[in-house]
């Protein structure tokens, strides 16, 4: 597609998107948000493995840490919603650099390993920090009358008196609660997006790529790599605490098995599945991901983990660039039978950086 | 004193698995190079197999040893329907993980869906004697665990160190093309190394099914992140390194979960991966280990 078609369709899309809250009821709304911060988290994870080949098994802790950072702020503080956010991000930043540190002498499969204990080691800590956490039972971010320890349900007022009405449409706007949400949601996915498309189309996005495809070149050729791959890390767990404040905000709660491994393997077959090195790969993985568990009857619900393992498997040995990868390979087919058709086009330059799944560096 | 030797003996206890486990992921890196997440997950499946045949009336012990043939069985067809598709050892880390991630989703799930998620009875492998120890007492299962871990570990150093099936599974491993130059049938060398290492897996299943005298199908998850770590600890290269670790690791979490208050038992995992992490920043290569030159 050419650019101004790409920009054109871009368009189209945002306007339907916008439209479908004043036309679907509040559950689909809803769905709709939980698909916007999948996507957001999976985006994070696709940075770091998709386009710097560093793998996370882990990427679901700094949801939770997202997420938890938002709570205990709004809940205990009265920070309001955006501040808190903005802390959290920064938060998870700083671990993520944190983690990233490390990741630099542990590579490909250990660094895997390592995230996969942290993955682990999350709902572990969260329920060890029970005092602020809630422990396993979690806790809510407005608590509602009758619900929970009547000390909390006595701090409402309070928290009303610091301004603290949970996340409530303003009403100048006119909207529900839950299509404010998914247009706030929709602002902050549409940003998320945008940076960091524009940052892999940079010089940063280039060397990422060149460290992934092979580390030792990319050094030579100037790339700070240790620098990149560190701070790679910190955004990556920044953005995925993005979709942990947008999960605090749509679930009003948060607990420990929300955060658990599973989430970490669900952002990975969304950015997986969507295709892990491109920019809207992680949005249609995550649409693909939320659409099969709403698909799949309650009662056939574990039949969605063999599902999601067949997808995960498929996609690596069929169509290793995933969705966005097949649209890749079938454009790519297409102009080769029209070459001269149009003088526009991409130039090749535009970041779409086949192959998706690099080849491994030749070991001697 | 007692409650010290009473948890040295529970931390061997948990240990003796660990070490088991991390032997059969030590086996696969050293035939291939590779790591297997569903490595667990795979041991579980087997388990399940194996008291299917103890439902249908085999003895434990004999089920057992069927469940390790039809674990080296699997392991094998897993290297030949799936993972050479992706390369082998050559193959990208990455598509190789998420492979593994796949088949430990679908094994999980699996064994739910054929077997039911709820836990069912096996017997102690080696009865339920205990024996009276330093005032404390150690069950005849760890000692009999202990004594199958030094014959695997044993046989497996033998195995890669004296025979030609082990030299060759260390040249696949070094170095794919040159091996093949040399004759050594790649393919079928590397299904022999997964076969074995799915094996050992299934023999780590049954016995920690022995030792929680239940199957369940999450009960390996755990189990595998320690393995890892013990693998880690040993080096990823070294069987005689796994047990090491596994034997450090079991023995630490016990004795930090025991004694330090602060951590204590929800933070069951956190003294293994501080350890990890550890030997991953000043040792990559591990205790027992061989250092890798990366070049481009």
């Amino acid at each position: 597609m050419s650019t101004r078609l790409r920009w054109g369709v871009f368009g189209v899309l945002v306007v339907v998107v916008a439209a479908l809250p004043q036309v679907l009821e509040a559950s689909l709304v809803n769905r709709l948000s939980e698909v916007l911060w999948v996507a957001v988290a999976a985006l994070g994870l696709a940075l770091l493995t998709g386009y710097n080949g560093q793998i996370s098994l882990g990427h679901g802790a700094f949801v939770g840490l997202g997420a938890y950072v938002t709570m205990i702020l709004t809940v205990d503080y009265g920070v309001p919603y955006a501040l808190a956010g903005l802390i959290a991000v920064v938060a998870a930043f700083v671990v993520g650099v944190g983690v990233g540190l490390p990741a630099l002498r542990i590579t490909g499969v250990y660094l895997a390993l390592v995230t996969l204990g942290l993955a682990v080691l999350f709902p572990q800590l969260v329920v060890r920090l029970g005092d602020i956490t809630g422990g396993t039972v979690g806790r809510q971010l407005i608590p509602r009358p009758g619900y929970g320890d009547s000390a909390l349900i006595d701090e409402i007022g309070q928290r009303r008196y610091l301004g603290q009405a949970g996340f409530r449409a303003p009403e100048w706007t006119g909207l529900a609660d839950d299509q404010w949400r998914f247009y706030v949601f929709g602002v902050v996915a549409l940003v998320a997006f945008l940076l960091v498309r524009n940052l892999t189309r940079s010089r940063v996005g280039r060397s990422l790529v060149a460290i992934r495809d092979n580390e030792t070149a990319a050094e030579v050729a100037g790339v700070r790599v240790d620098r990149t791959k560190v701070l790679t890390f910190g955004v990556s767990a920044a953005i995925a605490a993005v979709g942990g404040w947008m999960f605090a905000v749509l679930n009003n709660q948060v607990s420990p098995t929300s955060f658990t491994i599973t989430l970490s393997i669900t952002l990975l077959v969304a950015a997986v599945l969507g295709g892990a090195a491109s920019i809207v790969g992680p949005l249609i993985g995550a649409t693909v991901v939320v659409l099969l568990r709403e698909v799949i009857p309650a009662d056939s619900q574990r039949y969605s983990q063999v599902a999601f393992g067949v997808v995960l498997i498929v996609v690596m040995l069929v169509a290793p660039g995933g969705i966005v990868g097949i649209y890749r390979r079938v454009e790519a087919s297409i102009r080769r039978r029209r070459p001269l058709a149009s003088g526009s086009g991409s130039s090749g330059l535009d970041g779409s950086t086949d192959p998706v799944v690099p080849a491994r560096p030749q070991e001697a | 004193m007692e409650l010290f030797i009473q948890r040295v003996f529970d931390g061997l206890q948990a240990g003796v698995i660990y070490a088991i486990l991390a032997l059969a992921i030590v086996v696969i890196f050293r035939a291939s190079g590779l790591l297997n997440f569903a490595q667990g997950e795979l041991a579980m499946f087997t388990t399940f197999i194996a008291w299917a045949m103890l439902d249908a009336g085999v003895p434990w012990w004999a089920a057992t040893i069927l469940a390790a043939v039809v674990g080296f069985g699997i392991g094998a067809l897993l290297y030949r329907l799936l993972i050479v598709r992706l390369g082998g050892p050559t193959g990208n880390p990455l598509a190789i993980v998420i492979v593994t991630i796949g088949l430990f989703l679908i094994l999980n799930d699996g064994a739910g869906i054929i077997w039911g998620s709820n836990p069912a009875k096996v017997p102690r492998i080696f009865g339920d004697g205990r024996v009276e120890f330093l005032g404390a007492g150690i069950s005849v299962q760890v000692l009999g665990l202990l004594g199958v871990l030094a014959v695997l570990v044993i046989g497996f150093g033998l195995l890669f160190q004296r025979t030609k099936l082990g030299l060759a599974l260390r040249a696949v491993t070094s170095n794919q093309e040159s091996a093949a130059l040399v004759g050594i049938k790649v393919v079928s060398t590397l299904m022999i190394g997964w076969g074995l290492a799915a094996a050992i897996g299934a023999l780590a299943g049954t016995f920690t099914a022995s030792q929680n005298s239940s199957v369940d199908t999450n009960m390996m998850q755990i189990a595998l992140i320690y393995a890892f770590a013990a693998a880690t600890l040993g080096g990823f290269d070294s069987p005689f390194g796994a047990v090491v670790g596994g034997l450090i690791i079991g023995l630490v979490s016990e004795l930090v979960v025991g004694y330090v208050d602060v951590i204590g038992p929800d933070l069951r995992l956190l003294p293994g991966f501080v350890l990890v992490l550890v030997v991953l920043l000043v040792r990559p290569q591990g205790l027992f280990g061989s250092a890798q030159v990366a070049r481009a």
